[in-house]
């Protein structure tokens, strides 16, 4: 092997992520939790859900007898999504195309076109755009307003799509 | 409540095991030690989350890259202002001198897509070529076709780096 290629295996090797791993999962079962509601509201009606989601936004993550962690659960106060007070957190066609729980190909596509709309009609802007069996990916550079748009597009319109798509589509072990 | 009959242990591992290694690769991506930090924190979160689902990848870890590399972290940002006494969760050396690890991961950070992901998968999170081919999509001679126009391109950048420092 020679230097370069060890530098690149040992690059970063002081660096340290302290953040211990119930806390990680507390935040994974509050998005856990709220997948599942978002689920059953589907199958209800999208008024469910956004009555659901509008609870959560107070729930606060607190659940006794959580597990390891419990006690260090941060609060969720601030984190429903969408990012924008007043927003509906999940856009109508998103939580439309959630329903059942599997996500087709031509509402995978038409979620990353409504991204792209949004963060233009937000004055943000994805780069270097390409498909990857079957996977969109791609960049955005970093200021402020591209930052702003995609906090709130690729929640508000596509991030659940992506989620469950790329789940269904990376390579089995 | 936690997963139902979810390995939480194997979960454990995998964050203990691999939360560096992705914490590099996605500051190869060009997001800042703190930026890093907070996408690779709300990845985790996010596989746990789908844990079933993402233990039974072929990369988990590379998922997790992926994902903190995607997501919004904006979540970890207001905790992040909500703690009163954060303690530092990541400190790096963090140096601009042309032999720091900084330079080197703002080299990975400027190649194009495909190498730096070939870069990040090979190197920063450890695959092997097979492995790296299956996350890609591609053959495993373009891994190395890749993997060798990458290396060639940061051999570069260094050496322009180090002129540029003297």
């Amino acid at each position: 092997m020679n230097e370069l290629e060890e530098r690149l295996r040992g690059v970063g090797g002081d660096l340290q992520l302290d953040l211990p791993v119930a806390v990680v999962m507390a935040r994974g079962d509050v998005l856990r939790r709220r997948r599942r509601v978002l689920q059953v509201g589907v199958a209800s009606g999208a008024v469910v859900v956004i009555a659901a989601m509008s609870s959560l936004a107070g729930f606060g993550g607190q659940d006794p007898g959580a597990g390891p962690g419990a006690s260090e659960r941060p609060s969720v106060a601030g984190s429903t999504q969408g990012g924008e007070p007043g927003v509906r957190p999940l856009s109508r066609e998103q939580l439309a195309a959630l329903e059942g729980g599997h996500v087709t190909r031509s509402e995978y596509r038409a979620g990353f076109s409504r991204l792209v709309a949004c963060m233009e009609s937000r004055g943000g802007q994805l780069t270097d755009v390409h498909v990857v069996k079957g996977v969109f990916e791609y960049s955005y550079a970093a200021t402020p307003a591209n930052e702003k748009a995609y906090g709130y597009c690729y929640r508000h319109e596509f991030e659940q799509l992506d989620i469950l798509w790329q789940l269904a589509h990376e390579h089995p072990r | 409540m936690r997963h139902q009959g979810v390995n939480q242990a194997a979960f454990v591992d995998f964050y203990e095991s691999c939360r560096l290694r992705c914490l590099r690769a996605v500051m190869a991506h060009g997001l800042s030690p703190d930026e890093a930090e907070d996408a690779v924190a709300e990845a985790f979160a996010r596989a746990w989350a789908w844990w079933p689902q993402v233990s039974s990848l072929q990369s988990p870890s590379a998922w997790v890259v992926r994902t903190a590399v995607n997501a919004n972290v904006s979540w970890w940002r207001k905790r992040r202002r909500e703690v009163a006494s954060p303690a530092p969760a990541l400190r790096s050396r963090g140096t601009s001198e042309p032999g720091s690890d900084a330079v080197l991961l703002s080299a990975i950070a400027a190649l194009p897509p495909r190498q730096r992901e070939v870069v990040v998968l090979r190197y920063l999170l450890d695959l092997d070529t097979e492995t790296t081919a299956r996350s890609m999509a591609v053959a495993p001679g373009t891994v190395k076709a890749t993997l060798h126009q990458a290396l060639a391109a940061l051999r570069r950048d260094l050496t322009r780096a180090g002129e540029r420092a003297r």
